[in-house]
Formats: structure tokens, sequence, C-alpha cells
């Protein structure tokens, strides 16, 4: 062989003994432990899957995913994923009524346990097959909490505690405001033009709905109400009267209010978590914080983890959501929620803490002091209203 | 065996050679920057796709380009599209589109309702909303004009402005087409104002006569709507100068972009004292069957993108108000302040937005009460217009012929080519709307190009029907340079300074040889606007031209 080809061999097998020098080192971590370990099997690929999520919950889920996939949490071997998609509840209730998902989610982490129950009741007479359960290992269950709260302007707060000489400030009081034809005549400034309510439109967003019920509750003085009580005119006159203030019923009017101000809105009935959350932000921008009052009876949003148990996932899938339903209820993404304004479900691990905490001086309680809660109403009762809400603002 | 001198050297070029192939050309290749999709490219498979409104360009494109440029790589591209609303709402119904970027939320209603149109029960197609940039609609006003009327010292609003356009008939203002939010909402503000409501606008509010009798009113002081997007106007203004208008209605973020760029007199925001409304320019996830899960993805990145304060404060230096509550508003590079004549403590009032069947009522009333149109379509026949050309042009006009109102604008059709022919009088289209389309339809190329008569031939007709209360306009389209005719340039210049009867002009230069030069001095005469087009563009250029009217 000439010099020159034994040169350039001479380089490519240089080149050749130290990849697998490399290679050989790279993998030879294992078997300085000793002889007689078997080698840990390589994880399989990943398993993902997928959970819709209501609005209010999804930052706080959108964040502890992000956390569980770093952690590469191994079901079976594989390394689960978890992809979280945000949607309304009423739009995901939609969904799965009309059997609309493609994929199907593994999972559905909704606003209430009462859109869960609707959902598979809509799964059942289209399929004939229930889709989450109530019992057992794979039951749906509430993984956080957050009620429905009425946030209003500390300044206006302050007008109507004095016009009412009450700190109770709930749906009667409003209504009154919103039948008086301007701020002064109810102690306010002139600037502050009529009474406007902020309402979540029912139609996107479930707390609409349940802000509606709430009134209901009111109206009646009892915190379960029929879907005849819904439907009665003397009532539906009644909440119209507050309603008529609302000046933005887009998907985005709650929103609204902290990005306009006053301008959009005097009080309105929102998720606690999305006040506690903006907060900060709102007082940077507004120079005004919000006050929280708790209305009696109270809603409350109880954020249900469900496993869908349909045949379009595998047991794999299921065993993978389950594994993480166990996660979110563990101790540090419970505690974590408290930084997303929401309140942890497990019950060993205390409200105290994160803005449920930082937000006291506005009016948050650890202890809610609401006497009952209010409970869902039937689907034909939210059917009722959605319908009335339509033919009375979307005409 | 050793090697040695010249084989040595022989030796070492080949294994510097082998050492190059090997190290540098890889080297190179991960050096390669990510290679963005421009504006107006195919968008790469599985990109999220997104329509935007042409009045937030500028903003919308640069944070494309942040985000495509920082995004990981796996994460796909934000593709960009702009579109006119109308075609963003058809194209989002037809699933061309994983998102959209309207001006304003006020259309996601609507949109709801042209998916569910065919299925009521299907779930909405409007997904998952993030807002990003927030701009309040306001009256442009000149400085002068804003203290005629009383500012800073006295709140003015729409009443003020309609008070001052019916009692000075020189006092010109516009407002854009109802297809966009802010000629929307301009125009929901006038049917308040006629109503003699603040809120709870109802259809029987807008059939009530006073109601329209009042808009009627004012519409016939608007000298022509704004057919294109604001952002064009403001754009116009600073490269021609001069006062066209006295007042428009516009975002408030594009009289800060005008006070930052021109040269002379700057305008007002006027924050309406009745009460305006928001242009938020959401970012919408459409929930249509055709968005892959990737794009869903990708679209939750883009939205988490542009809420971040460091995109914030971008929307900040564009002049937009940020939705990130913890960026402030006097922050450093802030340009919502004073000195721009513009006040970040306004609005103070909102008009609450009527129902999605009141605004749809609304668009519909308002095509009854505005100032109507005597328009007079001249068009070239010359021989260079055979082909293509007409063929363009005939579906053009047709087109732009469809989108008249039937009983109020007045149509006629002028043809030229050695000479001028009036194919069919000044009429409504009830009246000659078959003649109308017969004409066109029927159109042959052949002679000359007598485009100086066929200007005044339509402009002498027009004077002759002195009929100020309406919008007088020719739409002029050539494909080439005046070779025929016994009149001149300048005495279409000096006719136009001398009539009676206003009249705007619009000009068409339709393919290369067209005169553009000339076109422009004669739509400037006209106070229209000057426009270059080709067979591929020329339809949707006149179905623009028509929002004038």
């Amino acid at each position: 062989m000439k010099p020159l080809t034994w040169t350039v061999v001479a380089v490519l097998v240089v080149v050749a003994l130290s990849g697998i020098a490399f290679r050989v080192l790279e993998s030879g971590d294992d078997s300085e432990e000793g002889a007689g370990v078997a080698a840990t099997p390589e994880p399989g690929p990943p398993l993902e899957i997928s959970v819709v999520t209501a609005l209010p919950a999804e930052p706080w889920l959108a964040d502890i995913a992000d956390q569980y996939n770093s952690e590469e949490h191994l079901v079976e071997n594989r390394p689960v994923q978890v992809e979280v998609i945000p949607m309304d509840g009423l739009s995901a209730l939609n969904k799965w009524a009309r059997g609309e998902f493609d994929p199907v989610p593994t999972a559905w982490l909704a606003e209430s346990r009462a859109w869960v129950d609707q959902a598979n009741v809509g799964v059942l007479d289209r399929t004939g097959r229930d889709v989450f359960l109530a019992g057992g290992q794979y039951r749906t269950q509430p993984v956080v909490l957050s009620p429905i709260v009425w946030g209003i302007w500390q300044e206006t707060y302050g007008a109507l505690q004095q016009h009412f000489t009450s700190t109770d400030i709930s749906w009667d009081e409003l209504h009154e405001a919103a039948v008086v034809s301007q701020w002064t005549d109810l102690g306010g400034k002139p600037e502050w033009g009529t009474f406007k309510l902020v309402m979540a439109h029912p139609k996107r967003d479930p707390a609409g709905l349940t802000a509606m019920v709430g009134a209901a509750g009111e109206f009646y003085d009892k915190p379960t109400v029929t879907t005849e009580e819904l439907q009665d005119t003397a009532f539906l006159n009644w909440l119209a009267d507050s309603l008529n203030t609302v000046v933005d019923f887009s998907p985005v009017g709650v929103e609204n209010m902290l990005l306009f101000g006053r301008s959009n809105g005097d009080a309105g009935q929102i998720v606690e978590s999305y006040l506690l959350a903006n907060m900060e932000g709102l007082q940077q921008r507004w120079d005004e914080p919000l006050v929280i009052v708790y209305p009696d009876p109270i809603a409350w949003f109880d954020f249900p983890y469900a496993i869908y148990m349909g045949e379009e996932t595998s047991a794999l899938d299921k065993k993978a959501a389950l594994d993480f339903k166990e996660y979110l209820l563990s101790t540090d993404p419970q505690l974590a929620a408290l930084d997303f304004g929401l309140r942890p479900a497990n019950p060993d691990v205390s409200s105290t803490g994160g803005l449920v905490k930082r937000w006291e001086d506005l009016g948050v309680k650890v202890a809610i002091p609401s006497a009952s809660r209010m409970r869902e109403a039937s689907r034909s009762g939210l059917d009722a209203l959605t319908q009335w809400y339509v033919a009375t603002y979307e005409q | 065996m050793l090697i040695e001198g010249p084989r040595l050297r022989i030796a070492a070029r080949w294994l510097a050679s082998i050492l190059v192939v090997v190290v540098a050309i890889p080297l190179a290749l991960s050096a390669c920057e990510q290679e963005e999709p421009g504006p107006g490219a195919e968008p790469e498979p599985g990109a999220l796709t997104v329509a935007y409104s042409p009045e937030k360009e500028a903003l919308f494109l640069k944070l494309v380009e942040e985000f495509n440029g920082s995004r990981a790589p796996d994460t796909p591209p934000v593709s960009a599209t702009k579109l006119e609303m109308a075609d963003m709402l058809s194209a989002a119904v037809d699933g061309e589109f994983a998102a959209i970027s309207p001006d304003s939320s006020v259309w996601l209603a609507q949109l709801d309702r042209m998916w569910q149109e065919n299925d009521p029960g299907a779930s909405p197609l409007v997904g998952s909303i993030t807002r990003y940039a927030l701009s309040p609609i306001v009256i442009a006003v000149w400085e002068s004009v804003a203290q005629e009327m009383g500012h800073p010292g006295a709140a003015l609003g729409w009443e003020d402005l309609m008070e001052r356009a019916t009692a000075d008939p020189e006092f010109k203002w516009s407002h854009p087409a109802a297809t966009t939010a802010s000629g929307l909402l301009a125009t929901t503000a006038e049917f308040y104002a006629g109503a003699g409501k603040l809120a709870n606008l109802t259809s029987e509010d807008l059939e009530a006569e006073a109601t329209i009798e009042y808009v009627k009113s004012i519409e016939a002081t608007v000298g022509r709507y704004g057919g294109e997007s604001e952002d064009k106007v403001v754009a116009r203004l600073l490269e021609e100068g001069g006062h066209p208008l006295d007042a428009f209605v516009a975002q408030e973020q594009l009289v800060i972009y005008f006070n930052l760029n021109a040269q002379g007199e700057k305008l007002v925001a006027i924050y309406p004292k009745e009460g305006t409304f928001w242009m938020d320019h959401p970012l919408v996830l459409l929930e249509g069957p055709w968005v892959t899960a990737e794009q869903r993805r990708a679209f939750r990145t883009f939205a988490e993108f542009v809420a971040e304060p460091e995109q914030q404060r971008l929307v900040l230096r564009e002049g937009y108000r940020p939705v990130e509550l913890t960026v402030s508003l006097d922050e450093e590079g802030s340009l919502i302040r004073p000195e721009y004549n513009v006040d970040p403590a306004e609005p103070k009032t909102l008009l609450k937005v009527p129902s999605p069947g009141v605004m749809a009522g609304i668009r519909e009333v308002w095509r009854l009460t505005k100032r109507p149109a005597n328009i007079y379509m001249v068009v070239d026949t010359s021989g260079s217009m055979q082909g293509d050309k007409l063929a363009g042009a005939k579906e053009a006009l047709l087109s732009f012929i469809d989108q008249i109102e039937t009983g109020r604008d007045r149509v006629a059709l002028v043809v030229f080519s050695d000479i001028v022919q009036g194919e069919v009088a000044l009429g409504t289209l009830a009246e000659n709307g078959a003649s109308l389309k017969s004409s066109v339809s029927g159109l042959r190329a052949g002679g000359g190009t007598a485009l100086y008569d066929a200007v005044i031939y339509a402009h002498d007709h027009l004077q002759e029907e002195s009929d100020p209360e309406r919008i007088n306009a020719i739409v002029v389209m050539t494909d080439g340079q005046s070779t025929a005719g016994t009149h001149s340039l300048e005495d279409i210049l000096s006719s136009v300074a001398a009539a009676d009867t206003p009249v705007l002009i619009f000009t068409v230069a339709y393919g290369d040889d067209a005169d553009t030069e000339v076109l422009e001095q004669i739509a400037e005469a006209g106070d229209g606007q000057a426009y270059t087009s080709d067979p591929e563009t020329i339809r949707k250029l006149y179905e623009l031209i028509v929002q004038f009217f």
C-alpha cells in the first residue's frame, strides 16, 4: 500500500476508534456500580395525554403540567407528557355532547361537577355509555376550588356601604343601584355616570350562568332553585334591571373590567381566582383595587378533573391521566394553586397562603363567611336561562 | 516505512482536506440561522396561519417577526396574512386560517353566527381569545379645528361633531365604512345619538323615524366614506399633506402615529363625551376541524409570547395600550402621552355594545341612511385593452355594480376609445341595472384612448345633474395615455377647480403602460385617490373603491 494510502487509513481508524471509545465511556456508568446489577431499561416513547381545561384554572394547570413533564413521570416505563388545552366549559360541554372532539381528550378539568355530569348525560344519550365515573379510582374529583364572588371597586364599595348602611352588598343592593338614574343618587361621584354591572357571557363562560343562578338564589332567598323559578317573569324582570346595565356581554367582558377600568363596570360576579391573580396589575393600572365580597348563598367552581373512560383512549392513557390527577392533588401542586389565586382541593393542604393571604385586606377570607352554598341549577334550568338571555340580549 | 519530503506534504494536504470536509461543513450548517418565513410567502406545513386586520400591520408583523426569530426549533412559525374584515370572516368560516386577529371583538359574535348558520347547535368557532394591544376609537381633529370647537376646555363628543357638520357646509369629515370596527362603531354612536340613548339600543330604535332622519342628516354631511383602512388614510395625510378632511374617526394609535411623523399641524384625539368603544385586537384560535394539534400548540405559545412584558412594551412603543396591567402607561418609551395630543386617563365613558342582532341591523339600516352617490364608471376600451385586461375589467365592473345599493345610488357607464360614448345614462340599478350589466358584458376593445375627453364628459354631466346632496364621483380606468380627443389635462384641472358641484375622482392605472403621473394629478384635483392595478387585482380594487360610497 502506498504511504499516502496508509496515512488516510490511519486517520480513519483513529476517528472510528475514538467514536467507539466515546460511546463506551458514555454508557459505561452503570457498569461502575459493580457486577450483578441489571441495567435499567431505557424508557419507552413518550405517552402523550391531553387535558381540556377550564380557563380560570388554565394558568395553574399549565404551570403544573410543565413541571410534571420536566420530571418525566413514568407509567409502565413510558414518560408521560401532558398537553393542556384551554377551553371554556360551555364550549367543551357542547363538544362532548356532539362528539366533536377529534382527537378525544384524555381528561377534562371542567369548571364544576355539574358540567361533567351534563356532559356524561350528553355522551350517554349519543352513545349509550357513561364516560366520566362517579366512583372508584378513576372517579371525577375536584383538584382546586374557587368561589364566585363580587368584585367591586373600592371607592364604589365605600359609597354603597354608606348608602345602604351595610357591608352586605349583593344582588338586592346592586339591583337598586341599577334602577336609579345616576350614581349621584347613591352618593357616588358624578363622573361615575350610571351604575354598570359586569357579568361573564352566559353562553361562553359558565361563571355568567352561575351568576344568574346565584341571583335567583338571592331573589328567592334559598340555595336551590327550580327550573320554573328560573323561568318566572317576576324574577327575570328583576334580573333584567341589573343585566341591562352590562356594557359588554362579549366573551371577554370580565377581562374588560380589568382592562378598561370603571368605564366598563362598577361591580361584577367573577371567579375569585381571576381577581386575586390580577389584583396587583389592576392596582398598578387604575390606582384602585377591587374589594372582594362573598355572596350568600355562594356558588363555587370545584374544578373537577374527569378522566375520559371511553374506548377512544387506551388503558395506558387512562392510567397516565390518573397519575397526573394524583400529582395534581399532591402537596406541592396544591400549594402552588394558592399562588394562582385558587384554593387547594386536598383537605390536608391549608388555604392560608399565596394570594388568598396576600389580599386579605381587600376582603379575601380563608374561611368563606357565607352561610350556604348555591346549588347548580338543572340542565333544563340552565337551558331556560340561556334561552331567555338570547331572546333578551342577542336579538 | 517513513513518509518524508514531498510525499509527506501530499499526505498532509489530503488530511487537511478530509478534516475540512468532516469538520467545517457541519459547522457551517449549524451556523445557518433558522429561516423565517417572510410575509406573503407560502406558509410552512404545520405553520400557525393567522389573518390580521390592516390597521395594525406594523405592530403585528413586528410581533410575528420577533416570535419567529426566537421560537424553539420544534415550535411551528406564524404565517401572517393581512385581510380586510369581510374577507377575514369569510376566510375563517371557510377554514383558511387557524387563527385570526380582527380589529375588534365586536366581530366575534357575527363570526359565530356565520359559522352556526347551517348548524345552530354547532360549537362556537371562536375559541381561545388573547388580547395584546388596545386602542380606543377617537374623533381625530386638527388642532386648529379642535380649538374652534372648544378643546381642551369643553368636553366634546359625537353631538358636537354632528352639530358642526350640519351647521357648516365647508366642514368635511369622514368615517370608515361599516366594514371596519371603527366605521361600524362610529355608525353605532350615530344611532345611539339619534335614539337619544347611551345604552340598550334596540331594533325598534333603529327603525324609528326620528332615528333614521337623524342619522340621515348626519350622513349627509360625510364628505366620503373611508374605503381604505384608517392606517392608509393617515399614511396619505402624511405623504400628501393638506387638510382634505377636518375630522375623521380612527383609533387613538393612528393619531399618535401621525403626530409622531407629521411636520406641520398635528391632530388631536377627541374622546367622545357620550362614550366610545375600544379596538381590542383580539387574537382568536378558531375551533374548526381543520386546526391541527400542532397549530393549537403553536397558538398557545404565540398567545403567551405576545402577552409577555417584553412584547407588551413593544406594543406600548407602537402607540397602543398594553393589556399587561403591570406595564404602566407612563413607562419610558410610552407614546400614550399628552405631548402626542392623547390622554391616558381617557376614555372615561364607554358606549354599550348592542346585541349581535342590533349590530347586524345597524349595518343594514346604515346602507339606507348613508349619503347616496352619483357614480360615473369611465372605462377604457382602446385596442390595448384586448384580452385578459378587458376580461378582468369586465369582472371587476360587474362586481362593483353588484355592491351598489339598488334603490339609492345612481350609476352611469361611459366608455372611450377614439371617441367617448355614454353607454348607459345615470340611474339607480332598479332603473338601469340590467342595461349596465349587459353593456359591461358586451364591451369590445379597439381604437385609441380619448382619456381626457372621457373625464370631461363625465364631469360635465355631473355638473349638469347639480346634485350636491349626493356624493358625486367618477371612477376612471385606463391602461394607457391619452392619444385621442380634443381636450387636455389642463382642461380637466380647470374644470374641476371651477366646478359648482364637487366631484370626487378615483383613477385606476391598469397595467404598466398607464400614465400614472397624469392619473395622480387628476385624482388629486378631484380630491379622490389614484390606484394602480392589473388583471389579477382589478376586481379587488373595485370592491375597495365601492366602499367609498
